[in-house]
C-alpha cells in the first residue's frame, strides 16, 4: 500500500466535522477511484493527504495518513510534494501568466540530483500530450481549458511523482476531451507506474478507469469494493450511473425516489 | 503580458536560439544603436540639467526595478520601498564618514564601493524583516505592514537617532571627494550618469534572467496561484522573504549609489511619497514587465520636468503656480495614474510590445 488513510477526520474552523472517520488505501501503482455526490469531502480529504487543508482554516484532528510507511498528516504542503505526493487541483489552476512550457518547469521545481533532465521531463510530457507541443510558447492564460487541464496534468508529471491525486479532471470539458484526458491517465498508469487516487463526479468514467472504487456520502465512506462489482450493485446503478434495475437510463420523475432511497443508504 | 512574435520568416531551429537574448540581427542592430545612444550621443550633446535629469531618470529604474520585482513578479504589494533606499543610502554614508577606514583604502577608492555592497546587504536583510509578516498576509493587509516600514524607518529611527549619529544635527554632509571608485572620483553630474547606466544595466540584466530562472518561475508560480506552486513543492515562505530580499538588495544598492549624487543626505529625501511613486512608476510602465520600469520612470521624471519647464514661464504672471508646483506635481502625478489605469491598464510596455508586433508580423498580421 502506497498510500493509507486510516479512519480521519477532518475539522474546518475547529467546530464544522466535515470527515467522519474516512479509511482509504491505495495500493502501489493502482488507480482508485473516489466517488460521492457534491459535498460528501471528496475534495477535503484529497487536501488532507496533500496537506492543504491549513489553507482553509481545517486539519486532520484524528486517525493518521501514511504514505510509504511515514505519517504525513502533519506535515506542511511543501513537504508531502517533495516526497512523491503531487494534487491536480479541480479547477485547471495553471499560472496563467507563464507559457505552456514555463508551467511545466515551475513542475520540475524541486527535481532532485540524478533524477532526469527538465529537457527530459518535457520531453515525455510532449510525448503524452502533443497538443501541448504546439501551445507550449502561449500563454497558459490564454489557452483553451481543455489544454490548460492538460498543463495542470503535465506540470504535475514534471514533479516525478510516486502518487497523483485528481481533483475532477473532467471539470467542465468536452465529453471527447474527457476522453482523450482519460485515454492519457490510463497510459500514464500503466507506462511509469505512478499511483493514481481519482475523484471524480462522472462515475461511468471513473469506473472504467479504476479497477478499485470507494463511495462517499457525508462524510462516510459508505461503500467500497471493485469496480465490476460497484456496477452491479442496484444503488451504485440508481444513484450513480442513473440506471434502472434493468438497464434503461432513469426518468426525471424517479428523483424522488432517489431521495427516499439516499436517506437509508447513509 | 503578451506574447512577442518573431519576424515574419524567421523561425527558431533549435532551444538555444528559442532562449537566446538577442534573437535577430535586426534586434543586435537595434541594441547597437542604443548603446551608443545611451552611452555616446547622451554624453555629448545633454547639457548638465539634462543630464541630472536622465540621472533622475536612472535612479527612478533602480529603485522602481525593486518594486516590480516584488509587486510585478512575487505579488507581494509594498507601499514602503523608500525605506529601503532610505536605508541603503544612510548605511553608504556612515560606514563613509564615521568607520575607521585604513588610510590605505580611502586612497585607493575602495571604501565607497565596499561600502555600498555592505548597504544593499543591509537593506536586503531590513527588507526580510519587513517581509516577515508577508508569510501570513496577502494583499491590502501587506500594504500596510510595509508601510510600517516606511514610517518606522525613515520617520522614526533614522530622523530621531540615526541622525543624531555624530551630533551633526539633522543632515549628513558628503563632502565632495569622498565618493571615490578606485581612482576615478565621481564629482560630477556626467559621471554619476555614468554610473548610474552601469548600474541600471547591470540591474536590468541581472532581473531579466533571474525571472527566466528556477527562481524567478517560482515567484511569478507564487503570484499566479500560492496553493498551486505549494503543491508543486515551493517553499512559497522561502521565496517570498527571497523576493523582499533581492529587492531590498537593489533598494540598498539604489540608495547607496543616490548619496553620490547629493552634497548631504537627510531623511526629507526619503519620504512616503517616494515609496507610492515608484509604485505609480510600475504602474504606468507596465506591471511584471522590465521594459515596463524603464518606460514607467523614463513618463514619470520627464513628464514632471517638462511640467516643470511648462510651468515656469507662466510663473512671472501667475506668481501663485511658482508657489504651489509641488501640488501641481502632485496633481499630474495622480492624474496620470487614473488616466493609465482607465486606458492603458496594462502599461506603457504593453503598448511598445503591441508596436514591435505590428512590425515584426507586417504584412501577414492576422
Amino acid at each position: 500500500m502506497i498510500l493509507k488513510i486510516n479512519n480521519i477526520e477532518v475539522k474546518y474552523h475547529e467546530v464544522i466535522l466535515v470527515i467522519k472517520g474516512v479509511s482509504i488505501e491505495v495500493p502501489d501503482g493502482g488507480i482508485v477511484a473516489l466517488l460521492g455526490a457534491n459535498g460528501a469531502g471528496k475534495s477535503t480529504t484529497l487536501k488532507a493527504v496533500s496537506g492543504l487543508l491549513n489553507h482553509e482554516d481545517g486539519e486532520v484532528t484524528d486517525g493518521s495518513i501514511e504514505f510509504m510507511g511515514e505519517r504525513i498528516d502533519k506535515m506542511r504542503a511543501e513537504r508531502i510534494a517533495r516526497m512523491g505526493i503531487v494534487q491536480v487541483i479541480e479547477g485547471r489552476r495553471v499560472f496563467e501568466h507563464l507559457t505552456v512550457e514555463q508551467n511545466l518547469k515551475v513542475g520540475a521545481h524541486m527535481k532532485k540530483k540524478g533524477g532526469r533532465s527538465i529537457k527530459d521531463g518535457l520531453e515525455m510530457v510532449y510525448n503524452y500530450f502533443p497538443r501541448l507541443k504546439e501551445k507550449r510558447n502561449e500563454i497558459a492564460g490564454f489557452i483553451s481549458g481543455g489544454e490548460q487541464q492538460m498543463t495542470v496534468v503535465g506540470r504535475a508529471l514534471m514533479t516525478s511523482p510516486r502518487l497523483i491525486l485528481l481533483d475532477e479532471p473532467s471539470m467542465g470539458l468536452a465529453p471527447l476531451l474527457i476522453h482523450e484526458i482519460f485515454n492519457i491517465i490510463t497510459r500514464l498508469h500503466k507506462d511509469e507506474n505512478i499511483s493514481i487516487l481519482l475523484v471524480e463526479q462522472n462515475a461511468k468514467l471513473a469506473l472504467n478507469v479504476a479497477p478499485y472504487a470507494y463511495v462517499m456520502e457525508n462524510g462516510r465512506i459508505v461503500m467500497n469494493d471493485t469496480a465490476e462489482k460497484l456496477r452491479q450493485n442496484p444503488d451504485i446503478k440508481d444513484f450513480y450511473l442513473g440506471l434502472k434495475d434493468h438497464g434503461g437510463r432513469k426518468n426525471f420523475r424517479d428523483v424522488k425516489h432517489y431521495k427516499r432511497r439516499k436517506r437509508w443508504l447513509t | 503580458m503578451s506574447t512577442t512574435f518573431l519576424p515574419c520568416g524567421d523561425y527558431h531551429q533549435n532551444y538555444a536560439q528559442e532562449h537566446a537574448w538577442w534573437q535577430t540581427k535586426f534586434i543586435k542592430g537595434k541594441m547597437i544603436l542604443l548603446f551608443l545612444f545611451l552611452f555616446v550621443f547622451i554624453p555629448v550633446t545633454a547639457n548638465s540639467y539634462w543630464i541630472s535629469v536622465c540621472n533622475m531618470v536612472g535612479y527612478t529604474i533602480l529603485g522602481a526595478l525593486g518594486v516590480q520585482l516584488l509587486i510585478g513578479y512575487c505579488g507581494q504589494l509594498t507601499l514602503g520601498h523608500g525605506a529601503f533606499i532610505a536605508v541603503g543610502a544612510y548605511a553608504s554614508t556612515l560606514l563613509i564618514l564615521e568607520f575607521p577606514w585604513p588610510q590605505f583604502m580611502l586612497d585607493w577608492g575602495i571604501a565607497y564601493p565596499v561600502s555600498v555592497i555592505i548597504a544593499g546587504f543591509v537593506a536586503g536583510i531590513w527588507s526580510v524583516l519587513f517581509g516577515l509578516p508577508s508569510a501570513r498576509v496577502k494583499g491590502f493587509y501587506l500594504i500596510l505592514t510595509t508601510m510600517a516600514a516606511q514610517f518606522i524607518t525613515v520617520d522614526f529611527l533614522l530622523t530621531q537617532y540615526v541622525s543624531q549619529i555624530g551630533g551633526r544635527g539633522q543632515a549628513f554632509s558628503l563632502p565632495l571627494g569622498t565618493i571615490k571608485i578606485g581612482p576615478w572620483v565621481i564629482d560630477s553630474d556626467l559621471k554619476v550618469y555614468y554610473l548610474m547606466l552601469i548600474l541600471v544595466i547591470f540591474f536590468c540584466i541581472v532581473m531579466a534572467n533571474l525571472i527566466r530562472s528556477r527562481v524567478g518561475r517560482a515567484w511569478v508560480a507564487i503570484r499566479d496561484n500560492d496553493i498551486s506552486a505549494e503543491v508543486m513543492g515551493i517553499n512559497v515562505v522561502k521565496y517570498k522573504l527571497l523576493a523582499f530580499f533581492v529587492a531590498g538588495f537593489i533598494a540598498g544598492i539604489t540608495g547607496a549609489f543616490w548619496i553620490s549624487n547629493l552634497a548631504a543626505i537627510s531623511p526629507e529625501h526619503f519620504p512616503w511619497f517616494l515609496s507610492l511613486s515608484l509604485v505609480g512608476v510600475i504602474l504606468i510602465g507596465g506591471v511584471s514587465s522590465i521594459h515596463g520600469t524603464i518606460f514607467g520612470a523614463i513618463f514619470m521624471v520627464v513628464v514632471m520636468e517638462l511640467l516643470q519647464l511648462a510651468v515656469m514661464p507662466m510663473a512671472d504672471t501667475y506668481p501663485k503656480l511658482l508657489m504651489d508646483f509641488l501640488f501641481i506635481k502632485e496633481a499630474a502625478f495622480g492624474l496620470a495614474i487614473c488616466l493609465f489605469i482607465m486606458f492603458e491598464p496594462n502599461g506603457i510596455a504593453y503598448r511598445w510590445q503591441q508596436i514591435k508586433n505590428y512590425f515584426n508580423l507586417w504584412p501577414f498580421s492576422y
